[in-house]
């Protein structure tokens, strides 16, 4: 009978007992279920047990971070229900996308997001970097974390690109058969020394990209595994990386005086150490750098459950808001079935990259791929070029000095890229004056080389005049920050039919 | 933070709701749907009938045709479609008119085979698509005769069904398109080619002058009341059609769809004899052709006239004298290849041999005119052309500007020009001119004019305009 007895309390139980065998700390009310809360949970398990008050602040990280991995959560989510309608081949893909679009329950709605969150999330990893780098958080021991966010950055264009493609309509074709022919833009170069012939690695980009000579079947598929599968796996593995890197790095990048400048705890902040300290710092010890818990108390820390928790979901449901809002109100464009007969005038790619097809529009080989490989280049060396101490974990170190070349840059930044344009929209360029001129003197001499001159002089002007690495950096940053702004708008916004110039869509020559 | 996750969730939530129920919930074709089962409930004999039609399911409906590449959804709303008792009932649940749908059952042909717009679209202003991103909108009523050309041919279905069509086909061959426009193998290559002109999309033509909506059977019709208007500079003849004409004129040509894949079972007997008889019904006399493919520029072709729109003096081809001076390998080369420098352009590719025989009988008429007249025209002393370009230069070059483009005469340097026109026919012209054009006579009767080694000078001058082309 005893047995009966135990078996139905077992019973009774049974739903208590597989949650305690789920979840084998209590609720997290002391500081050390918390703690546990975070610690063995594998999903969570990413994240510190405490957090830094500094980490938590909304002035310091903006939550931009947050925001990319939300978004790419949102697109996940959404990529995979639209793979379950979407047909990967010329005939099908369109009709499917207008199936999705206007029959399939809800798949207008899951398709904007998808468009939107793939918007937001460009937006936000380029703010994500700019934050970074304001903050000084690439400094030492964080330079190659830097580095797998540019990877990152790579990544998320590349998803954004190769998404372009797969809704098959007119934008979608004629923006790729733009990206393939930036892709075989180096023959400017090897047609310039006459090599084409014997070595031609654009015309190999090229086929590497399309499969084929021209945008089709080929293509369509390549894209389509590119992003579905490829890039994907690589924007989780990268993402892992970064994210992993965070914690070993001690988490977000702060002031060496954040705990004085932060004061004492808030009364929202749960107490610190109700309990018997458990865990042993003797762990800590093979931590690299300064940590901030090494010889230092947890004062400012506060539990990852609730606060941090608490925090991102308050910042994955923002970017789940704005996403569905903008969803909501805005469809997805899709523009006529994709037709190589008649091509779009003007042909844009998407608007991330319109900033170097207004380079493009002088030299396709400089604006695709000379000077963004110079950019990236140029960006990930910057944590190993500017080794100055301080002034981490500030916006612009919190110093006067830094603020001043911000604006002086930015000023600089601006006019230079504004004053070059009008120049070559008022007077035209080489090809205006002489139109025999060869190509090669324009792929190395046109507004976007002119402009990457004058940016990396103006920096090392400010290095010897300000005598701070730190400042360069900040000036060749706002610079590039500038420019990519100001040629993105005008590629978006101003340029119309042959890529001319105008003040507004209303005033383009209807064909 | 608790505020900041608050507020976006319930955000984020409002939002998932009312797009869960603007696009699942409160869709028009459900509204539609429930609308018709009322209306058939009204119309019901009996209430077992009032009972099924109430309890129709609200549910996605469609046309799928795979070897017309259609589906279409259209019937999701017009769903009384293929009813008699919805004779007469509002649209759109009203049934379609005329017997139409009994010869050609939607489940075979689908809707937008004929009606255009996009099928695939579920309410009314996307399937309608005028203003959204869709290359074939939904043509307007009377239009929609056009949709029969793409199967039939237009003229068997002139007394039943498609006159208006008919009559634009009709309007085609009397208006002598042909003479500017190939269509089915004949015709000029000044015009654009219209075999499959009923397929182009907006993209491909002008808009810039169309005002209101931007559609191609808009452009159509305006086009043929204002060609300058739609198109400056078209070198067009306004022809002033009536509504009726133009709208037949828009018919015909939307329904010029050759490029358009169909499969056997879809064209009509009537458009497969069409088809063998390469798009020509009439009779391909000499004089038909002629009609057809010259009468629009040249006019009955026994005077010259001035003709405004192309700017210029347009030659009697039909002229006694001019054809006494040329001969068949001159007027063939001039028709197949045409004149550079002119609006002449060759019809080469635009008619058979056949037509090309019979329309040189036609234009000899009564005189005979041989293969290759004879080069000799008198004995003329060899020419100097550098003289002969000084004379060129103030007698000629007026009309015959030697550069690329003639300025109101054919050019001169031209290659057909050069190789077919002998020196006999060459002297001769300018000896005793061209009746009906321009050209005079610079050899007076009494030996006022050019004098024999002018001439010769002129000639060995002209001889030098094809190398210099070079």
């Amino acid at each position: 009978m005893e047995a009966w007895k135990d078996y139905v309390a077992s019973v009774k139980t049974l739903p208590r007992s597989v949650w305690d065998s789920l979840v084998r700390h209590g609720a997290p009310v002391t500081d050390r279920s918390r703690m546990e809360t975070v610690l063995q949970n594998l999903f969570l398990h990413i994240h510190p047990t405490r957090v830094h008050r500094w980490s938590l602040r909304w002035s310091y990280s903006l939550g931009l971070g947050l925001i990319c991995a939300a978004s790419f959560l949102l697109l996940l989510v959404t990529g995979v229900l639209l793979m379950f309608y979407y047909k990967p081949s010329t005939v099908l893909a369109y009709q499917s996308i207008q199936d999705i679009h206007y029959v399939i329950p809800s798949g207008r709605f899951m398709r904007n997001i998808h468009r939107w969150g793939a918007h937001i999330m460009v937006v936000a990893v380029i703010l994500h970097m700019a934050r970074v780098f304001y903050t000084s958080s690439y400094k030492k021991p964080r330079e190659m974390n830097w580095v797998f966010g540019l990877v990152l950055l790579v990544l998320t264009l590349g998803l954004s690109f190769s998404g372009y493609l797969l809704p098959w309509d007119q934008l979608a074709y004629w923006a790729t058969t733009i990206g393939a022919n930036i892709a075989q833009s180096p023959r400017e170069l090897t047609d310039a020394l006459g090599i084409t012939p014997y070595f031609d690695p654009g015309g190999f980009q090229k086929t590497l990209l399309l499969g084929s000579r021209s945008v089709g079947e080929e293509a369509l598929i390549r894209f389509y595994v590119l992003h579905i599968m490829v890039l994907p796996l690589l924007m989780v593995v990268f993402m892992g990386l970064h994210f992993w890197r965070i914690r070993k790095d001690g988490g977000l990048s702060r002031p060496e005086d954040a705990d004085e400048r932060l004061g004492p705890p808030g009364d929202d902040a749960l107490p610190v150490f109700t309990q018997a300290q458990k865990k042993s710092y003797g762990l800590m010890a093979v931590v690299r750098g300064t940590s901030p818990t090494v010889g230092r108390g947890p004062e400012n820390t506060v539990p990852a459950w609730p606060h941090l928790m608490t925090a991102e979901a308050a910042v994955f449901m923002f970017t789940l808001a704005i996403t569905v809002a903008l969803s909501f109100f805005f469809d997805a464009p899709l523009k006529e079935m994709a037709n190589p007969l008649i091509p779009e005038n003007p042909a844009k790619a998407p608007w991330y990259f319109l900033g170097l097809q207004e380079i493009v529009s002088f030299s396709a080989f400089a604006g695709g791929v000379l000077l963004p490989m110079l950019a990236l280049i140029g960006l990930g060396l910057i944590p190993y070029l500017d080794r100055e101490p301080g002034g981490v974990g500030y916006w612009l170190g919190g110093r006067d000095r830094d603020k001043r070349v911000f604006l002086q840059s930015a000023a600089f930044g601006l006019a230079a890229v504004i004053g070059l344009e009008a120049f070559a929209v008022r007077f035209g360029w080489l090809r205006d004056w002489f139109p025999g001129i060869p190509q090669i003197v324009i792929t190395l001499f046109n507004p976007g080389t002119l402009l990457t001159f004058l940016y990396v002089a103006y920096s090392v002007w400010i290095i010897r005049r300000e005598n701070s690495t730190r400042l360069g950096g900040i000036a060749i940053f706002t610079c590039l920050l500038a420019g990519f702004i100001i040629l993105t708008l005008i590629g978006t916004y101003f340029r119309g039919p042959n890529w001319g110039f105008y003040w507004s869509p209303s005033h383009w020559p209807v064909h | 933070m608790k505020k900041l996750l608050l507020a976006s969730s319930l955000v984020a939530l409002g939002f998932l709701v009312a797009s869960g129920l603007s696009e699942n919930v409160f869709v028009s074709w459900k509204g539609y749907q429930k609308e018709y089962a009322r209306l058939l409930a009204e119309r019901a004999e009996d209430p077992a009938r009032k009972r099924e039609a109430l309890a129709t399911a609200v549910e996605l409906r469609q046309f799928v045709v795979p070897d017309l590449h259609v589906i279409d959804r259209c019937v999701t709303c017009h769903l009384g479609l293929d009813d008699p008792r919805m004779a007469g009932a509002p649209n759109p649940y009203a049934a379609h008119p005329g017997n139409i749908l009994k010869i050609h059952p939607p489940e075979k042909f689908g809707c937008t085979i004929c009606h255009r717009g996009q099928g695939a679209a579920v309410s009314f202003r996307e399937a309608k698509a005028v203003d959204v991103y869709w290359d074939y909108p939904l043509l307007p009523p009377n239009l929609v005769e056009s949709s029969c050309g793409i199967c039939h041919d237009p003229m068997a279905l002139a007394e039943r069904g498609a006159p208006a069509l008919a009559r634009g086909a009709r309007l085609f061959e009397e208006k002598g398109c042909h003479g500017c426009h190939r269509l089915g193998g004949l015709g000029g290559s000044l015009g654009a080619e219209l075999d499959s002109v009923g397929l182009k999309t907006k993209h491909q033509l002008v808009m810039a002058n169309l005002p209101g909506e931007r559609t191609t059977y808009r452009w159509l019709d305006r086009h043929f009341k204002d060609p300058q208007g739609i198109v400056p500079g078209s070198l067009m003849k306004p022809d002033y059609p009536t509504e009726e004409e133009a709208r037949a004129l828009t018919i015909y040509m939307l329904s010029l769809q050759a490029g358009r894949e169909l499969p056997d079972r879809a064209v009509a007997r009537d458009r497969h004899r069409l088809l063998s008889l390469e798009h020509d019904q009439g009779e391909r006399d000499g004089r038909t052709l002629y009609d057809r493919l010259c009468r629009v520029c040249h006019g009955e072709g026994t005077f010259g006239t001035y003709d405004k729109f192309l700017g210029r003096f347009v030659p009697a081809i039909r002229n006694p004298a001019f054809l006494r001076m040329a001969d068949r390998e001159f007027l063939r080369a001039s028709i197949m290849r045409g004149r550079p420098g002119t609006q002449m352009a060759g019809f080469d590719g635009g008619m058979t041999d056949a037509d090309l025989a019979k329309l040189l009988e036609y234009l000899a008429g009564s005189e005979r005119i041989p293969e290759r007249r004879p080069d000799s025209y008198e004995k003329l002393p060899v020419g100097d052309a550098k003289r002969g370009g000084s004379i060129f230069a103030r007698q000629c070059a007026g009309c015959h500007d030697p550069g690329e483009k003639g300025q109101v005469a054919p050019t001169l340097s031209s290659r057909s020009f050069q190789e077919k026109a002998s020196d006999a026919m060459i002297l001769r012209t300018i000896a005793e001119g061209r009746p009906g054009t321009a050209m005079v006579a610079f050899v007076g009767p009494e030996g006022t004019g050019f004098t024999g080694g002018e001439l010769a000078d002129l000639l060995a001058y002209l001889r030098t305009l094809s190398s210099r082309r070079r």
